[in-house]
Protein backbone atom coordinates (compact mmCIF):
# COMPACT_ATOMS: atom_id res chain seq x y z
CA UNK A 1 0.00 0.00 0.00
CA UNK A 2 1.63 3.13 -1.26
CA UNK A 3 0.00 6.53 0.41
CA UNK A 4 1.13 10.07 -0.14
CA UNK A 5 1.95 11.57 3.06
CA UNK A 6 0.57 15.42 1.64
CA UNK A 7 -2.80 14.49 0.01
CA UNK A 8 -2.75 11.51 2.18
CA UNK A 9 -4.11 9.84 -1.26
CA UNK A 10 -2.96 5.87 -0.98
CA UNK A 11 -2.80 3.28 -3.71
CA UNK A 12 -1.71 -0.69 -3.31
CA UNK A 13 0.39 -2.67 -5.67
CA UNK A 14 0.75 -6.15 -5.69
CA UNK A 15 3.78 -8.00 -4.45
CA UNK A 16 5.35 -9.06 -7.68
CA UNK A 17 7.79 -11.62 -6.86
CA UNK A 18 5.11 -14.12 -5.20
CA UNK A 19 6.24 -16.91 -7.52
CA UNK A 20 9.84 -15.56 -8.06
CA UNK A 21 11.65 -18.92 -7.18
CA UNK A 22 14.68 -16.72 -7.04
CA UNK A 23 15.50 -12.92 -6.21
CA UNK A 24 11.99 -12.39 -4.13
CA UNK A 25 13.04 -9.92 -2.08
CA UNK A 26 15.18 -7.81 -4.58
CA UNK A 27 12.21 -8.00 -6.75
CA UNK A 28 10.11 -6.14 -4.45
CA UNK A 29 12.27 -3.76 -3.23
CA UNK A 30 12.67 -3.19 -7.06
CA UNK A 31 8.91 -2.76 -7.64
CA UNK A 32 8.69 -0.31 -4.26
CA UNK A 33 11.51 1.51 -5.74
CA UNK A 34 9.81 2.12 -9.06
CA UNK A 35 7.12 3.80 -7.12
CA UNK A 36 9.42 6.65 -6.18
CA UNK A 37 8.86 5.67 -2.49
CA UNK A 38 10.69 7.63 -0.16
CA UNK A 39 10.01 5.55 3.10
CA UNK A 40 8.65 2.23 3.43
CA UNK A 41 6.70 1.21 6.73
CA UNK A 42 7.02 -2.51 7.20
CA UNK A 43 6.65 -5.77 9.10
CA UNK A 44 10.01 -7.09 8.43
CA UNK A 45 12.42 -6.82 5.18
CA UNK A 46 14.92 -10.09 4.19
CA UNK A 47 18.34 -9.16 3.70
CA UNK A 48 17.82 -9.23 0.23
CA UNK A 49 15.44 -6.54 -0.10
CA UNK A 50 16.84 -4.53 2.48
CA UNK A 51 20.10 -3.96 0.24
CA UNK A 52 17.72 -2.85 -2.53
CA UNK A 53 15.90 -0.71 -0.64
CA UNK A 54 19.14 0.62 0.56
CA UNK A 55 20.58 1.32 -2.99
CA UNK A 56 17.37 3.20 -3.76
CA UNK A 57 17.98 5.75 -0.65
CA UNK A 58 14.83 4.30 0.72
CA UNK A 59 13.96 4.64 4.91
CA UNK A 60 12.99 1.73 6.29
CA UNK A 61 10.94 1.51 9.49
CA UNK A 62 10.27 -2.26 10.59
CA UNK A 63 9.00 -4.42 13.02
CA UNK A 64 5.54 -3.31 12.34
CA UNK A 65 3.65 -6.62 11.85
CA UNK A 66 1.47 -6.15 14.91
CA UNK A 67 -0.09 -2.77 13.92
CA UNK A 68 -2.53 -1.36 11.21
CA UNK A 69 -1.71 1.05 8.47
CA UNK A 70 -2.65 4.11 9.61
CA UNK A 71 -1.34 3.48 13.40
CA UNK A 72 2.04 2.85 12.23
CA UNK A 73 1.47 5.82 9.87
CA UNK A 74 0.80 8.14 12.86
CA UNK A 75 3.04 6.96 15.23
CA UNK A 76 5.69 7.43 11.99
CA UNK A 77 4.35 11.32 11.71
CA UNK A 78 5.13 11.41 15.26
CA UNK A 79 8.11 9.93 14.59
CA UNK A 80 7.88 7.17 17.34
CA UNK A 81 9.53 4.69 14.92
CA UNK A 82 13.17 3.24 14.96
CA UNK A 83 14.72 3.04 11.46
CA UNK A 84 15.41 -0.39 10.44
CA UNK A 85 19.68 -1.17 11.11
CA UNK A 86 19.90 -3.68 9.00
CA UNK A 87 20.55 -6.17 11.51
CA UNK A 88 17.09 -7.51 11.49
CA UNK A 89 17.71 -7.85 8.12
CA UNK A 90 19.87 -10.62 8.29
CA UNK A 91 22.92 -10.60 5.18
CA UNK A 92 22.67 -13.20 3.24
CA UNK A 93 25.75 -14.87 1.99
CA UNK A 94 25.48 -13.58 -1.54
CA UNK A 95 25.81 -16.49 -4.31
CA UNK A 96 24.83 -18.15 -7.36
CA UNK A 97 23.29 -21.12 -6.58
CA UNK A 98 23.04 -23.11 -9.05
CA UNK A 99 20.40 -26.38 -8.87
CA UNK B 1 7.58 -44.42 -4.72
CA UNK B 2 8.02 -41.03 -6.11
CA UNK B 3 6.58 -40.30 -9.44
CA UNK B 4 8.63 -40.41 -12.48
CA UNK B 5 11.09 -37.12 -11.82
CA UNK B 6 12.34 -37.19 -15.65
CA UNK B 7 10.67 -37.64 -18.75
CA UNK B 8 12.48 -40.32 -21.18
CA UNK B 9 13.61 -37.31 -23.31
CA UNK B 10 14.70 -35.73 -20.50
CA UNK B 11 16.52 -39.05 -19.80
CA UNK B 12 18.70 -39.09 -22.93
CA UNK B 13 19.59 -35.62 -22.78
CA UNK B 14 21.14 -35.77 -19.30
CA UNK B 15 23.44 -38.98 -20.44
CA UNK B 16 23.99 -37.86 -24.07
CA UNK B 17 27.88 -37.47 -24.54
CA UNK B 18 30.20 -37.44 -27.67
CA UNK B 19 32.03 -40.71 -26.93
CA UNK B 20 31.67 -44.58 -25.61
CA UNK B 21 34.63 -44.89 -23.78
CA UNK B 22 32.15 -47.10 -20.79
CA UNK B 23 31.65 -44.70 -17.80
CA UNK B 24 31.66 -46.56 -14.47
CA UNK B 25 30.13 -43.76 -10.71
CA UNK B 26 31.47 -45.10 -7.64
CA UNK B 27 28.83 -43.49 -5.52
CA UNK B 28 26.49 -43.82 -2.00
CA UNK B 29 24.47 -41.74 -0.20
CA UNK B 30 26.29 -41.35 2.93
CA UNK B 31 29.69 -39.68 3.49
CA UNK B 32 32.50 -41.81 5.09
CA UNK B 33 31.76 -44.85 3.60
CA UNK B 34 34.85 -45.23 1.32
CA UNK B 35 33.77 -44.03 -2.25
CA UNK B 36 37.35 -42.86 -3.02
CA UNK B 37 38.85 -45.81 -1.47
CA UNK B 38 36.78 -48.20 -3.85
CA UNK B 39 36.90 -45.59 -6.54
CA UNK B 40 41.00 -45.58 -6.55
CA UNK B 41 41.48 -48.81 -6.08
CA UNK B 42 39.21 -50.47 -8.53
CA UNK B 43 41.07 -47.86 -11.05
CA UNK B 44 44.64 -49.62 -9.66
CA UNK B 45 43.39 -52.80 -10.35
CA UNK B 46 41.96 -51.79 -13.96
CA UNK B 47 45.12 -50.64 -14.60
CA UNK B 48 47.13 -53.95 -13.28
CA UNK B 49 44.53 -55.66 -16.02
CA UNK B 50 46.20 -53.38 -18.65
CA UNK B 51 43.97 -50.94 -18.97
CA UNK B 52 44.66 -47.27 -19.80
CA UNK B 53 41.82 -45.60 -17.15
CA UNK B 54 40.58 -42.07 -16.50
CA UNK B 55 39.83 -41.27 -12.86
CA UNK B 56 37.46 -38.48 -12.51
CA UNK B 57 37.36 -36.57 -8.71
CA UNK B 58 34.13 -34.69 -8.92
CA UNK B 59 34.17 -34.25 -4.97
CA UNK B 60 34.75 -30.84 -5.84
CA UNK B 61 34.44 -29.53 -2.42
CA UNK B 62 36.84 -31.58 -1.29
CA UNK B 63 38.67 -33.86 -3.48
CA UNK B 64 40.79 -36.22 -2.53
CA UNK B 65 41.74 -39.02 -4.81
CA UNK B 66 45.00 -37.69 -5.54
CA UNK B 67 45.89 -37.75 -1.92
CA UNK B 68 45.18 -41.59 -1.97
CA UNK B 69 47.45 -42.01 -4.89
CA UNK B 70 50.09 -39.75 -3.86
CA UNK B 71 49.42 -37.65 -6.97
CA UNK B 72 49.98 -33.79 -7.38
CA UNK B 73 47.60 -32.07 -9.16
CA UNK B 74 49.14 -30.68 -12.39
CA UNK B 75 48.04 -28.60 -15.53
CA UNK B 76 45.41 -26.38 -13.76
CA UNK B 77 42.57 -24.79 -15.46
CA UNK B 78 40.47 -21.82 -14.37
CA UNK B 79 36.80 -22.23 -14.21
CA UNK B 80 34.56 -18.91 -14.51
CA UNK B 81 31.13 -17.93 -15.11
CA UNK B 82 29.45 -14.97 -16.95
CA UNK B 83 28.84 -12.03 -15.07
CA UNK B 84 27.55 -8.51 -16.44
CA UNK B 85 29.79 -5.64 -15.64
CA UNK B 86 27.64 -1.92 -16.55
CA UNK B 87 29.17 0.34 -18.14
CA UNK B 88 28.02 3.16 -16.57
CA UNK B 89 28.49 5.86 -19.31
CA UNK B 90 25.63 3.88 -21.66
CA UNK B 91 23.65 2.95 -19.46
CA UNK B 92 19.94 5.24 -19.75
CA UNK B 93 18.14 3.39 -16.87
CA UNK B 94 15.83 1.47 -19.31
CA UNK B 95 15.07 -1.21 -17.29
CA UNK B 96 15.47 -3.49 -20.20
CA UNK B 97 17.86 -5.96 -18.06
CA UNK B 98 15.80 -5.63 -14.69
CA UNK B 99 13.09 -7.65 -16.61
CA UNK B 100 15.13 -10.00 -18.69
CA UNK B 101 17.45 -11.39 -15.63
CA UNK B 102 14.81 -14.34 -14.35
CA UNK B 103 16.51 -14.62 -11.16
CA UNK B 104 16.04 -10.83 -10.21
CA UNK B 105 19.90 -10.73 -9.62
CA UNK B 106 19.80 -7.26 -10.81
CA UNK B 107 18.65 -4.22 -8.91
CA UNK B 108 18.05 -0.64 -10.69
CA UNK B 109 17.90 1.96 -8.15
CA UNK B 110 15.74 5.06 -9.39
CA UNK B 111 18.16 7.31 -10.95
CA UNK B 112 21.08 5.24 -11.04
CA UNK B 113 22.23 1.88 -12.83
CA UNK B 114 21.83 -1.25 -12.18
CA UNK B 115 23.62 -3.41 -9.75
CA UNK B 116 24.35 -6.84 -9.38
CA UNK B 117 22.92 -7.92 -6.00
CA UNK B 118 21.48 -11.56 -6.30
CA UNK B 119 22.22 -14.81 -7.39
CA UNK B 120 23.73 -14.16 -10.85
CA UNK B 121 24.08 -18.15 -12.57
CA UNK B 122 26.26 -16.50 -15.33
CA UNK B 123 23.19 -16.68 -18.40
CA UNK B 124 23.80 -13.23 -20.13
CA UNK B 125 20.05 -12.71 -20.38
CA UNK B 126 20.90 -9.17 -18.85
CA UNK B 127 23.43 -8.79 -21.51
CA UNK B 128 21.82 -9.66 -24.36
CA UNK B 129 18.68 -7.96 -23.44
CA UNK B 130 20.65 -4.48 -23.32
CA UNK B 131 20.00 -1.83 -25.82
CA UNK B 132 22.93 -0.16 -25.37
CA UNK B 133 25.50 -2.37 -25.44
CA UNK B 134 26.20 -0.97 -21.18
CA UNK B 135 26.38 -4.31 -20.36
CA UNK B 136 29.57 -6.22 -21.12
CA UNK B 137 30.21 -9.76 -20.05
CA UNK B 138 32.81 -9.89 -17.11
CA UNK B 139 34.11 -13.59 -15.64
CA UNK B 140 34.13 -14.75 -12.44
CA UNK B 141 36.64 -17.68 -11.27
CA UNK B 142 34.48 -20.18 -9.19
CA UNK B 143 37.40 -22.84 -8.83
CA UNK B 144 39.72 -25.18 -11.21
CA UNK B 145 40.43 -28.34 -12.96
CA UNK B 146 43.23 -30.28 -12.63
CA UNK B 147 44.74 -33.25 -14.52
CA UNK B 148 47.21 -35.51 -13.36
CA UNK B 149 49.27 -38.42 -14.70
CA UNK B 150 50.83 -41.84 -13.42
CA UNK B 151 51.22 -44.53 -16.10
CA UNK B 152 48.22 -45.86 -17.36
CA UNK B 153 46.08 -43.47 -14.74
CA UNK B 154 44.99 -39.94 -15.46
CA UNK B 155 43.47 -38.12 -12.62
CA UNK B 156 40.89 -35.59 -13.30
CA UNK B 157 40.33 -33.68 -10.25
CA UNK B 158 37.61 -30.81 -10.11
CA UNK B 159 38.08 -27.74 -7.01
CA UNK B 160 36.11 -25.51 -5.73
CA UNK B 161 36.53 -22.05 -4.28
CA UNK B 162 35.48 -22.58 -1.00
CA UNK B 163 32.24 -20.32 -0.48
CA UNK B 164 31.10 -20.52 -3.83
CA UNK B 165 27.80 -22.61 -4.72
CA UNK B 166 29.03 -23.85 -8.07
CA UNK B 167 30.00 -27.14 -7.31
CA UNK B 168 28.31 -28.14 -10.61
CA UNK B 169 29.67 -25.89 -12.56
CA UNK B 170 33.08 -27.28 -11.67
CA UNK B 171 31.84 -30.92 -12.63
CA UNK B 172 30.80 -30.01 -15.54
CA UNK B 173 33.84 -28.17 -17.26
CA UNK B 174 35.48 -31.55 -15.70
CA UNK B 175 33.73 -33.21 -17.71
CA UNK B 176 34.30 -31.34 -20.41
CA UNK B 177 37.68 -31.29 -19.99
CA UNK B 178 37.97 -35.07 -20.28
CA UNK B 179 35.53 -35.51 -22.92
CA UNK B 180 38.07 -33.48 -25.24
CA UNK B 181 40.40 -36.89 -24.65
CA UNK B 182 37.49 -39.40 -24.01
CA UNK B 183 38.34 -41.51 -26.70
CA UNK B 184 41.90 -42.56 -25.85
CA UNK B 185 40.64 -43.98 -22.22
CA UNK B 186 39.48 -48.09 -22.37
CA UNK B 187 37.07 -46.84 -19.11
CA UNK B 188 36.26 -43.80 -17.02
CA UNK B 189 35.78 -44.14 -13.29
CA UNK B 190 33.78 -41.02 -11.64
CA UNK B 191 34.49 -41.05 -7.73
CA UNK B 192 30.93 -39.09 -7.32
CA UNK B 193 30.72 -36.81 -3.96
CA UNK B 194 28.25 -37.56 -1.12
CA UNK B 195 24.44 -37.17 -1.83
CA UNK B 196 22.09 -37.34 -4.13
CA UNK B 197 21.88 -33.71 -5.19
CA UNK B 198 22.65 -31.81 -8.77
CA UNK B 199 26.15 -31.87 -8.48
CA UNK B 200 25.93 -36.17 -7.70
CA UNK B 201 23.47 -36.07 -10.97
CA UNK B 202 25.87 -34.17 -12.60
CA UNK B 203 28.64 -36.44 -11.74
CA UNK B 204 26.01 -39.42 -13.01
CA UNK B 205 24.97 -38.16 -15.88
CA UNK B 206 26.46 -40.44 -18.65
CA UNK B 207 27.43 -43.69 -16.32
CA UNK B 208 27.12 -46.98 -17.83
CA UNK B 209 26.55 -48.35 -14.40
CA UNK B 210 27.29 -47.50 -11.18
CA UNK B 211 28.32 -49.15 -7.33
CA UNK B 212 26.92 -47.39 -4.64
CA UNK B 213 29.23 -48.04 -1.65
CA UNK B 214 27.59 -48.20 1.66
CA UNK B 215 28.01 -49.61 5.13
CA UNK B 216 26.12 -51.98 6.79
CA UNK B 217 24.30 -49.50 9.81
CA UNK B 218 21.32 -47.84 10.26
CA UNK B 219 22.83 -44.55 8.62
CA UNK B 220 24.25 -46.39 6.00
CA UNK B 221 21.17 -48.37 4.69
CA UNK B 222 19.22 -45.23 5.00
CA UNK B 223 21.45 -43.38 2.98
CA UNK B 224 21.75 -46.21 0.52
CA UNK B 225 18.12 -46.17 -0.31
CA UNK B 226 18.51 -42.72 -1.23
CA UNK B 227 21.26 -42.95 -3.50
CA UNK B 228 19.53 -46.26 -5.16
CA UNK B 229 16.52 -44.58 -5.34
CA UNK B 230 18.30 -41.66 -7.32
CA UNK B 231 19.93 -44.19 -9.89
CA UNK B 232 16.39 -45.64 -10.61
CA UNK B 233 15.16 -42.19 -11.12
CA UNK B 234 18.35 -41.77 -13.77
CA UNK B 235 18.17 -45.51 -14.96
CA UNK B 236 21.38 -46.20 -14.19
CA UNK B 237 22.04 -49.83 -13.40
CA UNK B 238 23.23 -49.82 -9.92
CA UNK B 239 24.96 -52.49 -7.56
CA UNK B 240 25.85 -52.15 -3.75
CA UNK B 241 29.78 -52.58 -2.87
CA UNK B 242 29.28 -52.89 1.34
CA UNK B 243 32.15 -51.44 2.95
CA UNK B 244 33.31 -52.80 6.50
CA UNK B 245 30.75 -55.67 5.87
CA UNK B 246 31.62 -57.09 9.36
CA UNK B 247 30.22 -54.25 11.30
CA UNK B 248 27.41 -52.76 12.69
CA UNK B 249 25.14 -56.27 12.00
CA UNK B 250 22.66 -54.75 9.18
CA UNK B 251 23.36 -56.25 6.83
CA UNK B 252 19.77 -58.40 7.06
CA UNK B 253 18.29 -54.99 5.51
CA UNK B 254 20.65 -54.82 2.68
CA UNK B 255 18.98 -58.50 1.98
CA UNK B 256 15.68 -56.58 1.64
CA UNK B 257 17.15 -53.41 -0.26
CA UNK B 258 18.43 -56.22 -3.05
CA UNK B 259 15.07 -58.08 -3.26
CA UNK B 260 12.65 -55.30 -3.36
CA UNK B 261 15.06 -53.43 -6.01
CA UNK B 262 16.09 -56.38 -8.22
CA UNK B 263 20.02 -54.79 -7.36
CA UNK B 264 22.85 -56.72 -6.76
CA UNK B 265 25.52 -56.85 -3.87
CA UNK B 266 28.91 -57.11 -6.10
CA UNK B 267 31.25 -57.26 -3.00
CA UNK B 268 31.63 -57.26 0.37
CA UNK B 269 34.61 -55.44 2.22
CA UNK B 270 35.27 -56.84 6.13
CA UNK B 271 37.48 -54.75 7.96
CA UNK B 272 41.25 -54.83 6.90
CA UNK B 273 44.03 -52.85 8.47
CA UNK B 274 45.66 -53.45 5.82
CA UNK B 275 43.22 -51.47 3.46
CA UNK B 276 43.51 -48.41 6.17
CA UNK B 277 47.34 -48.80 6.20
CA UNK B 278 47.18 -48.13 2.47
CA UNK B 279 44.70 -45.35 3.00
CA UNK B 280 47.36 -43.49 5.20
CA UNK B 281 50.25 -44.26 2.62
CA UNK B 282 48.11 -43.16 0.30
CA UNK B 283 49.01 -46.08 -2.16
CA UNK B 284 46.38 -48.29 -3.38
CA UNK B 285 45.96 -51.56 -1.78
CA UNK B 286 46.31 -53.32 -4.68
CA UNK B 287 49.73 -51.74 -5.61
CA UNK B 288 50.59 -51.69 -1.66
CA UNK B 289 50.02 -55.40 -0.64
CA UNK B 290 48.44 -57.48 -3.73
CA UNK B 291 48.05 -60.50 -1.93
CA UNK B 292 45.89 -58.65 0.88
CA UNK B 293 42.30 -60.21 0.82
CA UNK B 294 41.33 -56.23 0.15
CA UNK B 295 43.23 -56.17 -2.95
CA UNK B 296 41.55 -59.44 -4.32
CA UNK B 297 38.40 -57.75 -3.45
CA UNK B 298 39.76 -55.49 -6.13
CA UNK B 299 40.97 -57.28 -8.05
CA UNK B 300 37.36 -59.43 -8.36
CA UNK B 301 35.72 -56.15 -8.82
CA UNK B 302 37.66 -55.14 -11.21
CA UNK B 303 37.06 -58.07 -13.21
CA UNK B 304 33.39 -58.22 -12.81
CA UNK B 305 33.47 -54.30 -14.34
CA UNK B 306 35.86 -56.04 -17.63
CA UNK B 307 32.98 -58.44 -18.19
CA UNK B 308 30.40 -56.50 -17.89
CA UNK B 309 31.25 -52.95 -18.87
CA UNK B 310 34.15 -53.61 -21.24
CA UNK B 311 33.60 -56.60 -23.31
S1 LIG C 1 23.66 -13.09 -16.30
FE1 LIG C 1 21.57 -13.91 -16.11
S2 LIG C 1 21.33 -14.30 -13.91
FE2 LIG C 1 23.10 -12.95 -14.12
S3 LIG C 1 22.28 -10.92 -13.87
FE3 LIG C 1 22.27 -11.33 -16.07
S4 LIG C 1 20.25 -12.15 -16.53
FE4 LIG C 1 20.53 -12.23 -14.29
S1 LIG D 1 19.40 -2.67 -20.24
FE1 LIG D 1 21.35 -1.59 -20.51
S2 LIG D 1 20.75 0.55 -20.74
FE2 LIG D 1 18.96 -0.51 -19.91
S3 LIG D 1 19.16 -0.27 -17.66
FE3 LIG D 1 20.16 -2.21 -18.20
S4 LIG D 1 22.31 -1.65 -18.50
FE4 LIG D 1 21.17 0.26 -18.56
Amino acid sequence: MIIDSETMKYETIKKPAMDAGKGAGIAVAQSVARQGVGTLLTGFVGPKAYSGLQAAGIQIFDGLNTMDVWTALKQHTDRLLLQCSGTNARKGIPDRGHS
Amino acid sequence: MIAEVFSKVQLEALHQRPYTTPIVAVTGGKGGVGKSTVAVNITAALTALGYSVALVDTNVEAPNDNMLLSLSLDDRVYVQVAMPIVKTNLCTQCGDCIAACRRNALFLPPGQTPILMGECNGCKACINACPTGALLTGWMPVGETFRSESGELTLFTGVLQPGRAESTVIVQALKDRLAAEAARYDVIIVDTATGVHCTVIAALAGATCAYAVTEPTPVGMHDLERILELCRILAIPTQIVLNRSDLGGWQGRLGACEAGTEITLAASIPYDSVLLQSYIKGMPVTQMSPNSSSAHIFAGLAIRIEKECLE
